[in-house]
Order: structure tokens, then sequence, then C-alpha cells
């Protein structure tokens, strides 16, 4: 039998032909249906129709944002734009940021880091609601210490594991705050493969050793989450969230970026695919399965052939600035098509907010003149 | 007075910068008197006057002719060629915004906590040396690197501003409430010093005779008229008086130039320090 892909006619039907006879169901199907109009004739970076939002999302919008690095550029993209996206822990001021990056500030909503997996985000959740305590949550760096949960936000590390646990107990409690004042939640999944520990299951979002720790293989295990693994945390991330946020919707992307490494046995391209492919499923089954979980296809639009790899950087795994910027078009193309034009009107002149107040700045001068 | 024997030899000097030049203006009659052998020329804008003023071939000028044109500003453009010293007046070094980040975060490392975000030494550096160096940038970025330069930064407010009251000091007076403020604002100084210096340009601290503690100023040096029973409009903590202006010139001439004052010039200025 074959396949409609193989039996489908190669585009549309002109308007003539289709008055008069339809020779197939996809006659009356629009060019995005169809590879050669849609994906090979299309400009990559401005395919059309290959979002097509489930609800609306306004610049008011309180926006939370996590998930794996890619998430880093959506939550950027969205800051830059002056939508309503949540930051709890960044300090205020003109802190380049460069190096607010390099202390895990104004990455995401809370200072959490990279989050790969829904397993990693579930499992900081339950902690944060007090009904799990991850094992071993502080590691070593040398004779310094991070936490485990979180490794890149103090790359000197801390002077003693007190240190790490007071400054987790308040991100947490951020954490916690930002969900309860959150109407969407944006994910981007990124991984299926972790380590965990043996014991308890706790999962870490680098391998124990890479980073800080030291790896034990009594302690730590490899796993690789399958999609009904991955699909049962999406379930349950959406049950959590909807209990302690009513109302709040999810937005779920998947990361276009390649794993660095495997250790699945696999090659590194296997497992990519393989990753990316669960992770997927996972993400479509979701938003096919409720009304307040969408699918917003980044990963479609800088994997896609017809960009012939141009969103990929020399290192053929991070994403380009023009990856970053189309898939951020289409998004704010779907949800607030005249930004551009309310962004000119409306963007502040830079304020100095250093400045002295300018009536005294006066007033003294003034006075400097009469004496 | 030293290092100026040669009579008829005098060094153009310029003040320039926001309204805090305001305090060596009115001082300029005790500096005439005692540096005859300095020419000192003051050229004051406010604020945001200065930071949108244009500095090409070395000349300063005014971005918008319009602007409050002030009594004693006898020019909207100087040229800063004839000078041997370019004193830059009122640089703040996002000080309002180190001040609130140490005052409402807890350092990890210092001993006492308040409830509020804990925030690392090392981050905290950073984030002083982030801030601080964008500032360094902009000043070398907009003037160059210029061996004639002294940058002054701006007084840190009156003590009294503490007080509640118009122009309260709020993210000073959190500040001051913190067993660790001193040794922070030290260290925030060292990274003015240290990364002035690394950018070939020169920084001239707030003498210490002026302060009141690490980061205030004595309340002596507060202009009249403008404390909390004035009218609101005219309270104000941060611009200081000739006194002021006097004293920091004075050790800014004694820092570059190893000069000290004359006459009764002198014994004023050594009445202000004690």
């Amino acid at each position: 039998m074959k396949s409609a892909s193989n039996s489908a006619p190669r585009g549309p039907v002109p308007q003539h032909k289709r008055e008069t006879i339809l020779v197939s169901p996809y006659d009356t199907l629009p060019a995005s249906a169809f590879w050669r109009s849609g994906v090979a004739e299309a400009e990559p970076s401005a395919v059309e129709g290959l979002y097509l939002p489930k609800f609306p999302i306004t610049r008011e919008t309180k926006i939370m944002t996590a998930g794996s690095c890619f998430a880093q550029h959506v939550h950027r993209a969205l800051v830059a734009r002056d939508w309503a996206v949540i930051d709890m822990e960044t300090p205020k001021g003109p802190i380049p940021r460069e190096v607010l990056t390099r202390f895990g500030y104004g990455m995401y909503s809370a200072r959490y880091g990279n989050i790969y997996t829904p397993r990693q985000m579930l499992q900081l959740l339950r902690e944060a609601l007090g009904d799990v305590t991850p094992a071993e949550p502080v590691w070593s760096l040398g004779a310094r210490y991070v936490d485990a949960q979180r490794p890149n936000v103090e790359p000197e590390g801390l002077e003693r594991p007190e240190h790490v646990r007071q400054a987790r107990r308040v991100h947490l409690r951020r954490m916690l705050r930002a969900i309860k004042g959150a109407e969407v939640f944006v994910f981007t999944l990124g991984l299926t493969e972790v380590w965990r520990h043996r014991d308890s299951g706790t999962v870490y979002p680098t391998a124990p050793g890479t980073l800080a720790g030291s790896y034990d293989p009594g302690i730590y295990e490899f796993h690789n989450f399958t999609l009904p693994e991955v699909r049962e945390d999406l379930e349950q991330l959406r049950t959590l969230l909807v209990l302690l946020r009513p109302g709040i919707r999810m937005v779920l992307t998947v990361s276009p970026v390649p794993l660095t490494a495997t250790a699945s046995g696999k090659h590194v391209l296997v497992s990519t695919a393989s990753s990316k492919a669960v992770l997927r499923a996972a993400a479509g089954e979701m938003a096919d399965s409720y009304g307040d979980v969408d699918y917003f296809p980044s990963y479609e639009l800088i994997t896609n052939p017809a960009a012939r790899g141009r969103f990929y950087k020399e290192n053929l795994r991070s994403v380009t600035d023009e990856g970053v910027a189309a898939a951020m078009r289409m998004f704010f193309q779907a949800h607030d098509p005249q930004g551009e034009a309310y962004r000119a009107a409306n963007t502040p002149l830079p304020e100095e907010e250093d400045e002295d107040d300018d009536l005294v700045c006066e007033e003294a001068l003034i006075e400097a003149a009469r004496s | 007075m030293t290092g100026m024997s040669d009579k008829g030899l005098t060094q153009k000097v310029l003040i320039v910068g926001t309204s805090h030049t305001g305090a060596f203006y009115m001082a300029r009659e005790r500096i005439k008197t005692g540096y005859p052998g300095l020419e000192v020329s003051y050229f004051g804008m406010p604020g945001r006057v200065f930071s949108a003023a244009l500095f090409e071939d070395g000349i300063l000028r005014m971005a918008d002719i319009s602007a409050r044109q002030l009594p004693w500003m006898d020019r909207q453009e100087i040229d800063f060629a004839p000078f041997s010293l370019i004193i830059q007046v009122g640089e703040r070094f996002t000080l309002n915004h180190v001040m609130r980040l140490m005052a409402f975060h807890d350092v990890l490392e210092e001993d006492e906590r308040s409830g509020r975000a804990p925030m690392s030494s090392a981050a905290l550096t950073a984030f002083l040396t982030g801030m601080v160096q964008s500032r360094v940038d902009h000043i070398r970025g907009r003037f160059g690197a210029d061996d004639r330069y002294c940058i002054l930064p701006a007084p840190y407010p009156l003590a009294r501003s503490t007080a509640p009251g118009p122009k309260h000091e709020y993210g000073l007076t959190a500040l001051s409430l913190r067993s660790f403020a001193d040794r922070w604002m030290a260290r925030y100084e060292e990274i003015i010093s240290e990364r002035m210096q690394a950018a070939g340009l020169d920084v001239f601290l707030q003498p210490h005779e002026t302060r009141a503690g690490q980061f205030m100023t004595q309340d002596r040096y507060a202009r009249p008229g403008t404390d909390l029973t004035a009218p609101e409009g005219q309270v104000d903590h941060r611009h200081m008086n000739s006194d002021y202006g006097w004293q920091v010139f004075c050790a800014i001439a004694e820092h570059r130039l190893g000069l000290t004052p004359e006459g009764d010039a002198l014994s004023t200025q050594q009445q202000m320090t004690g």
C-alpha cells in the first residue's frame, strides 16, 4: 500500500483545476502542506504557517522561562522586547549582561541555570514544595563548593557548603514565586540523557566530575529517558504547575542544539537524533492532548534542511544569531505583529538613573553664579 | 607655596563637568589667591546636559544650544588644548546602583543576615567591577586617555541625607545599616582605582578628611539654605559648598601639581584639615 507521502501530489492544485475535479484529498490543502512549496521553495528564515499559536500571548502576559541552553535566547529576546517576562533574582542596575550570565543571573525567570530534562524541572518543583530532597546536593570544586543542581551559577564555587544551602533555600522560594506569578510557562526541552543518583533517582544537570563533584559509579549512574518517561514527566509537570498556578499555560519547545557528547554507547549523531525525536514526540503529544499546552516549532525552523545548516555556527552545534532572530521573529509575528511599531513609539529615551536630580543641579550652578 | 618658583609662568587648569563644578566655582576667589601661579577656568553644566555634550577634536560643546545658559557660563564650548590639568568633576561610577546592590543583598561570606537575597562575594565583586568598567569605558571612549585628565567622582551625599524627609537617600541609608558597608565601599573604591589605572586614567577619590565615615560627606560642607528646613524644592544633600570646593582643590593641586596654597588661604586649608 502506498503511503500518503508517496502518492500525494507535489504541490497545490491550481484554482481552475480545483473548480472542475477533485483528484485527491490533498488538492485543497494550502502551500504549507507540501514540502516543495512549504519548505524547499520557502525562505527558511520566514516559513509561513510554521507556527499557528493555540492561544494568544501578549506583551502583558507574565511569562516564565526555563529549559536548556536555547531557552536563554528566548528569555533574552522577550526581555529585549520589553515583554512581561518574569525575573525573580537578577539584581537591578547597569550590570553588563555577560557578567550577569557568568553568575547565572538574567538567563531565566529564576537563577536555576539550564534545566535540560522535564524530570529535572519536576524535581526542582517538588524540592521547592518540600516533597523531595535531592541527594548529594553540594559538590566540591577544589577546596570550594557548588550547588549540584546548578553548578554553573558560581563559577568559583562558594567558601562553605552552608553558603550553598543558604543560597538554594532563597532560590527555591523565588522560583516558586515566579511560578505563582506566571501566566505562561515557556519550557525548552534539551536532553533525554542524564546522570542520576542510583539510590534516590535524583537527577543532575551535569555529569559528576565534569564541572564539579567527582564521579563514583557506585553512587551515580547514566540514564536515557524513554518517550513514556518524558511524556509522564511532562504530564506531572503540567499537573503540578496548574496546581500551583491555576490557569497557567505551557509553551513547549525543543532545543535544536545537538548533544555535546553522549554516554549512551552509540554514535553522538544517532543519540542526538534519538534524543530530539523523543523530546519532539513528547512535546507534540502534550500539545495535541491539552488546550493549555502549545508547541513552538523553533526546532523545525533551525534544523530545516532548506537552511542548509546556515542557522548553525561553525561547530555545527551552536545556533547563530540569525537563527535565533528567525525563531523569535516567528514567535513575535504570531503574537505581536505590530510589535516593531509599538517598540519604536514607546522606547524610552536612555535614562541615566544615577544622574543627580536635574532641578537641584540647576540650583547648585545658579547659586555658584551668585557667589 | 611650593613647586611654582618661576614668576610669570602660569599653569592653566580647567575644572569641567556636572553641577558639582559649582562648589569649585564658588571657591574661585580663594583658589585664585591661594594659587597665584594657576589660571583656573570653570565649565559646568547640569548632569544631563554634560552627558549629552559633544567632545570632538579636543573641544567640548553643549549639544543643545537652547539648554539653560548659566550666568557664569559665558560660552557654550571649551577647548581642552590650552590646559595642562583638566579636572573632570561629577562622575558617579554608578554609585546609587552600587549602594543598592550592597544594601539589598546578603553577602554570603559576611556574617550578617537580613533575610534578603544572598549573593556571593565573587558575584558582588564581579558586578561592581562590571558597572565601574562600563563607566571607565564610557569616559575613555568619550574623552580618550590623556595624562592631563584627573577624574574626580561626585561627592558622596551628606550624612544628613539619611534622615527622613525630602531628598532622603534611601540606598545610602539602607547601606549605612549594614555591618559590611564600609568594607565593601572601600572595595568599590579600590575597583574604581584599579580599573581607571588600567585604562590609563587618573582618578582622585574624595579626600577622607571631607567624609563622614566611608561613604558620606560631612554636613559642614552643605550649601546654606538646603537643609530639611528649606522649601522642599531647595533641599539638597548632594551638592557641596565652597569650603568643599576649596578643600578638594587643594588636595588635587597637591596630588597633581605638588602645590600647596599661599598665605591666608593656606591657614584656611590647614584649619579645614585640622
